[in-house]
């Protein structure tokens, strides 16, 4: 289970009622709660909060998603999606778990570091 | 060779000034004085005493002087010492004592560590600098890869971190305060807004009009301004218990 970040003060936090556009890149853990309109990376974990909306692709070693989220979702490890979390893109991820009530509309790859196995759910998936 | 640096402005310097002389005798560090005064900064004198090569100079008073101390030492070979007098506490933990009986103390054991500085346009700050508004207003980080904005109150832009103290990852950390959306009652019963927090190598800041950048109460620079981090740039003598 991915911890939140948000009272962690060694880590990027993007608070509420705050606009971010562009390419936002770090290698350290990142809590969203605001908007951003561009692409998000990190090599550690990534929480994309409840009241966050992210337009944009992004990848991670892993992320936890409460908010929303447009756009493509790359993991490393693992990808949660809360019960809260609505995600319109496609994902790609070692590990997926996601919680009942959860939206997502998108093309799932999975398993992709072990033996390249891809297991590809249907175009239109909706959780909730 | 040892240069202090002291503020007689300031009133509680004065008063400390001749039980110091007895203290640096004690120590082993006595040295030359050099007088701030209206035709003297601290940064003048600063420059003054590295090119007469004094190895070591030494800051006494506040946060201002010390800034103006640490701007004429950066990327030089002289050593800078601090002896705080009603300096910010950001500056006491940067050296390890808030007491100039401490302070003496540090100095005489000598452990040099080589630290980050911050640059705020033409000024250089070894702690941090902010902008400050009574009400939340526009206000634009530009990072280069990507640009933040929102209504804040204030940002602080730090050499360092809050919980890290590091003065030598080669990076500012920029917190910024959320404003207050809660209501009444959400104040007593609910968790604090989490504010923003950033660490990067520069930023730009831009407002609607032109806005302030402070280093302590003092004045450096006016928006739009750039603020970027030295990395390992000034030499300090820090307490040998204290780890940056």
């Amino acid at each position: 289970m991915i911890k939140d970040l948000s009272t962690n003060q060694e880590e990027t936090i993007i608070g509420e009622n705050v606009q971010v556009s562009g390419n936002l890149q770090t290698s350290s853990d990142i809590q969203i709660n605001g908007k951003i309109k561009g692409e998000v990376h990190s090599k550690g974990t990534i929480v994309i909060g409840k009241t966050a909306v992210v337009e944009g692709p992004m990848s991670a070693a892993q992320i936890k998603v409460e908010g929303t989220v447009r756009g493509s979702i790359t993991t490393e490890e693992l990808l949660e999606l809360e019960s809260t979390a609505q995600v319109f893109g496609d994902i790609e991820t070692k590990t997926l778990a996601i919680q009942p009530g959860a939206v997502f509309v998108g093309k799932s790859t999975m398993g992709k570091e072990e033996g390249k196995k891809e297991k590809k759910a249907e175009p239109e998936l909706e959780v909730e | 060779m040892y240069y202090y640096i002291l503020d007689l402005g300031n009133k509680n310097v004065t008063k400390i000034k001749e039980k110091m002389e007895v203290i640096m005798a004690s120590y082993g560090i006595s040295g030359d004085f050099g007088k701030v005064s209206p035709l003297a900064s601290a940064y003048q004198l600063a420059k003054k005493a590295v090119e007469e090569g004094y190895s070591t100079v030494v800051a006494v008073g506040n946060t201002e002087i010390i800034n103006q101390t640490a701007a004429a030492l950066i990327n030089t070979k002289s050593v800078m010492g601090i002896v705080p007098i009603e300096a910010d506490q950001s500056i006491c933990a940067l050296i390890g004592s808030d007491n100039y009986r401490e302070a003496l103390g540090i100095l005489r054991m000598r452990k040099i560590q080589t630290i980050d500085v911050g640059r705020v346009g033409e000024n250089y700050f070894l702690t941090e600098t902010f902008l400050s508004f009574p009400q939340p207003l526009p206000v634009v980080l530009d990072f280069g890869q990507f640009r933040l904005g929102g209504e804040f109150q204030k940002v602080v832009i730090s050499n360092g971190n809050e919980t890290k103290q590091s003065f030598l990852d080669g990076l500012l950390t920029i917190k910024i305060d959320q404003p207050e959306t809660r209501g009444f009652l959400g104040r007593f019963f609910q968790k604090p807004l989490p504010s923003s927090l950033l660490f990067q190598k520069k930023v730009t800041i831009e407002t609607e009009k032109e806005a302030p950048l402070y280093v302590d109460r003092e004045v450096v620079a006016k928006t739009p301004c750039q603020i970027k981090i030295i990395p390992l740039a000034l030499q300090l003598v820090v307490s040998r218990l204290h780890s940056s």
